[in-house]
């Protein structure tokens, strides 16, 4: 909110190029914005694929939180126009080396009712493999 | 994110008056952002005082409740650097009759 009355003094003024700096900011926060909200759903996505894994099973209710949070990254991360994408592949693969962490804590807590501590359940799985899988699920077309 | 776009695009053709009506549109967005994010507050602190006043008492919880949701409403209208405050008192009274 302040950064648009600051822009509107600077149009008012007639300095452009002043304004397009605090354009610039703002679509920074913007895309701060969406990046933190991808990351809250790449947590749950993650968190479910890594019960899959370390237990080899799956549930109807695992699987539909996976879906939902494919779901949600997809229109968090697509224009209007429906077009094109906010973030790159790239920037997607970040959000979830980021919320891996996470989402493995949460894990610990579930996985075989909550025996292992994060780092030992973290040798059961495969990082890679699980964001790859992620990156996959996302890339699908709805 | 879009508007932002649009706005950077009008700012590099030099279109001045374009950009400003896209930064009242922007302004609009987020004043009526706020008046929600307040008027849910609002609900809250509302219902503790209907609840005060209907059964001639209170509780600790409903006090908490109502010190809680005016200072989070105080804090959301705050102006973080100028100062001064986003909704003047009458627009409050709006959003809280409506509440």
């Amino acid at each position: 909110m302040e950064e648009l009355f600051t822009l509107k003094d600077l149009l008012l003024k007639g300095d452009i190029s002043g304004a397009l700096v605090i354009v610039e900011e703002l679509e920074e926060m913007s895309k701060k914005d969406i990046i933190n909200n991808i990351r809250s759903y790449a947590v749950i996505m993650l968190l479910h694929l890594i019960k899959q894994q370390a237990e080899n099973r799956t549930t109807r209710s695992w699987d539909i939180s996976i879906r939902n949070s494919i779901l949600e990254i997809q229109g968090l991360n697509e224009r209007p126009q429906g077009d094109s994408f906010y973030l790159s592949v790239e920037e997607l693969d970040k959000i979830l080396e980021k919320a891996y962490p996470q989402a493995l804590n949460k894990a610990s807590l579930e996985v075989a009712e909550g025996v292992y501590e994060p780092r030992e359940l973290s040798r059961l799985v495969n990082k890679e493999e699980i964001i790859a899988q992620a990156m996959a699920l996302i890339s699908l077309d709805g | 994110m879009e508007e932002l776009f649009t706005l950077k695009d009008l700012l590099l053709k030099g279109d001045i008056s374009g950009a400003l009506v896209i930064v009242e549109e922007l302004e609009e967005m987020s004043r009526d952002d706020k008046i929600n994010n307040i008027s849910s507050y609002a609900v809250i602190l509302l219902l503790h005082l209907i609840k005060q006043q209907a059964e001639h008492r209170t509780t600790r919880s409903w006090d908490l409740s109502i010190r809680n949701s005016a200072w989070e409403i105080q804090k959301k209208n705050k102006r973080r650097k100028a100062g001064g405050y986003y909704l003047n008192s009458e627009e409050l009274r709006e959003a809280i009759e409506e509440a």
